[in-house]
């Protein structure tokens, strides 16, 4: 249940458990499946994991805290928080923080509509015995080729997470969350123990777990643990900032934030075991090494597929389970990115009820265009999955610009773990580390020979990035005084606290 | 499987479920201890 404060006609959590268990929902997502165990083994199994642990330490709970401090402060979405934050010319960042994750959110409805779709299939016995690998690819091709199919599901995911998120927090997401997360966390559990006593599952264990030293001072190894941990931990998303909207008056920052980062660590551990185990087992190490090569998509949906009927059970039992915490995972971060939208619609004055109307009816229609092209799909994932690193450097801009002691003394206000000055030197030194793993990524989009970097209709193309990031920043400028005037709520305490919303102000979440 | 496996399945698996629970009871012992702060104030 969740109880409602005194000052407004404000939400919040119940508990600790139901926060926590949103937030790991919103932060463990399709990547975690299918794009952890991948990213492990090209960047040399256990070495990869200790530089993933180290990003999340460095860059991830960090980032966090400070998103949780925006939102629980102005207890207003991304436009308001960086509103009352930063001051009224600078709520255009909380715009652009908004705007990059409902680009994300117009994709990913895709992605969990085909989540639903293979669930489906896995549950009406398509991946039996005979199915091997040219089925699987057959099937996949005929999906993907088929608009009717994927605009179907992709609206069924819409809908699915918009009635949720209509019910808001009471009856709503809280409920949901409270229940899917720690059954995703069930089935994970179940899958990895199932890959785990395959035999041959040693091999996979090998691959995933003991380090490649080797790669240890290799550049791209820890770009790619940082660009892994950035999407995955979804700082700087605005998610976690969202959430926090709903957080209770006292709320630990620092052991909250080290739950979500930990949890979400646990889950692509598990993943990364009931996938790589699974493969590893039942097929030759060859075809492991072609799966995981594969892509995403080609190791879920086309190598993994294949072998659900190789393996006892895994027909009827396993293969609709792997399917299930794909659609869980999607979902429940599906739910957080729509959340995030409706928090902002409602900020500028809009019902909930219409907010999320609005919300899901632009979803259903900026969603179309990657449904009916794979192409369109992979560019807004290249092109708002790296917009994401922009996002966090704002959220670390607030902090500065608020003042990191400031900033620090608010989040000690109410935590047990107090923050020391590790947190204001990791939040300090935030636009280097954005600058290194920025400038990385863009010298090897530049020197990558396989594009022309400055074609802006290039799918992985500079150009492309740019030109799509530049139109966004022109409009959120130009409607800057629009959200400055909407989220006015009055300035913040000095302990980082909103002002009191007058009788009346206050939403209607 | 070898012991080199093993022995890096348990720090890196390990150590991340070790640190889940480690926080998670911190958290739930926090919540207790706030909540028989809350019932003392009361009576």
């Amino acid at each position: 249940m969740a109880r409602q404060t005194s000052d407004a006609k404000r939400e919040v959590f119940s508990s600790r458990f139901a926060f926590v268990a949103a937030a790991i929902g919103m932060a463990v997502g399709t990547g975690n499946i299918w794009r952890f165990p991948r990213d492990v083994g090209a960047g040399g199994g256990g070495v990869f994991i200790i530089a993933v642990v180290l990003a999340n330490l460095v860059w991830a709970v960090p980032l966090l805290m400070a998103e949780s401090l925006l939102g629980s402060r102005s207890r207003m979405g991304t436009i308001g928080a960086f509103r009352a934050f930063m001051g009224r010319k600078f709520a255009w960042m909380g715009g652009f923080m908004a705007v990059v994750t409902v680009g994300i959110l117009f994709y990913y409805t895709v992605i969990c509509g085909w989540a639903i779709r293979y669930f489906v299939y896995a549950v009406t016995g398509k991946f039996s015995s005979g199915v091997g690998k040219k089925q699987t690819q057959h099937l996949w091709d005929n999906f993907v080729g088929s608009p009717a199919q994927t605009i179907t599901f992709h609206v069924i995911a819409a809908l699915l997470v918009g009635f949720v998120v209509l019910r808001g927090l009471k009856g709503g997401f809280e409920k949901v969350l409270n229940f899917t997360v720690p059954m995703l966390f069930v089935v994970l559990v179940l899958l990895a123990v199932r890959a785990m006593t395959l035999s041959g599952a040693g091999e996979g264990l090998r691959y995933l777990f003991v380090p490649d030293w080797s790669r240890m001072l290799d550049g791209e190894m820890w770009l790619g643990a940082f660009v892994q941990m950035a999407f995955s931990t979804g700082a700087g998303w605005g998610l976690y900032l969202t959430y926090s909207v709903y957080m209770r008056k006292k709320e630990d920052f620092a052991l909250n934030s080290g739950i979500v980062v930990a949890g979400n660590h646990l889950a692509s551990l598990l993943a990364g075991i009931a996938v790589i185990c699974t493969v590893f087992a039942v097929q030759s190490s060859q075809y492991a090494e072609e799966a995981v090569a594969a892509g995403d998509q080609g190791l879920m949906f086309v190598y993994l597929a294949a072998l659900f009927g190789q393996i006892p059970g895994g027909t009827w039992f396993f293969g609709p389970l792997f399917f299930l915490v794909l659609v869980l995972a999607g979902l429940s971060s599906l739910i957080a990115m729509m959340e995030l939208a409706v928090r902002n619609v409602i900020d500028l004055g809009v019902k909930r009820k219409k907010a999320v109307v609005a919300v899901v009816l632009v979803t259903l229609v900026g969603g179309i265009p990657s449904a009916l092209d794979l192409d369109v799909l992979t560019n807004q994932d290249n092109v708002w999955g790296v917009g994401l690193l922009i996002s966090g450097l704002f959220a670390a801009i607030a902090m500065m610009r608020f003042g990191l002691e400031r900033a620090r003394r608010a989040l000690d206000l109410t935590s047990d773990f107090k923050v020391g000055a590790w947190w204001k030197v990791l939040t300090g030194l935030f636009p280097l580390m954005f600058a290194v793993v920025f400038g990385w990524f863009m010298y090897l989009s530049i020197t990558d020979s396989s594009q022309t970097w400055y074609d802006p209709f290039q799918t992985f193309s500079i150009g492309t990035m740019v030109l799509q990031w530049t139109v966004l920043f022109v409009v959120m400028l130009l409607l800057n005084n629009f959200f400055s005037r909407k989220t006015d709520r009055g300035s913040l305490t000095t302990d980082g606290a909103a002002q009191p919303v007058p009788s009346g102000q206050g939403e209607e979440v | 499987m070898d012991t080199e496996t093993v022995i890096w399945t348990l720090i890196l698996f390990g150590g991340t479920v070790l640190a889940v629970v480690w926080l998670s009871w911190a958290a739930w012992r926090k919540e207790q201890q706030a909540a028989e702060a809350g019932e003392q104030t009361a009576e």
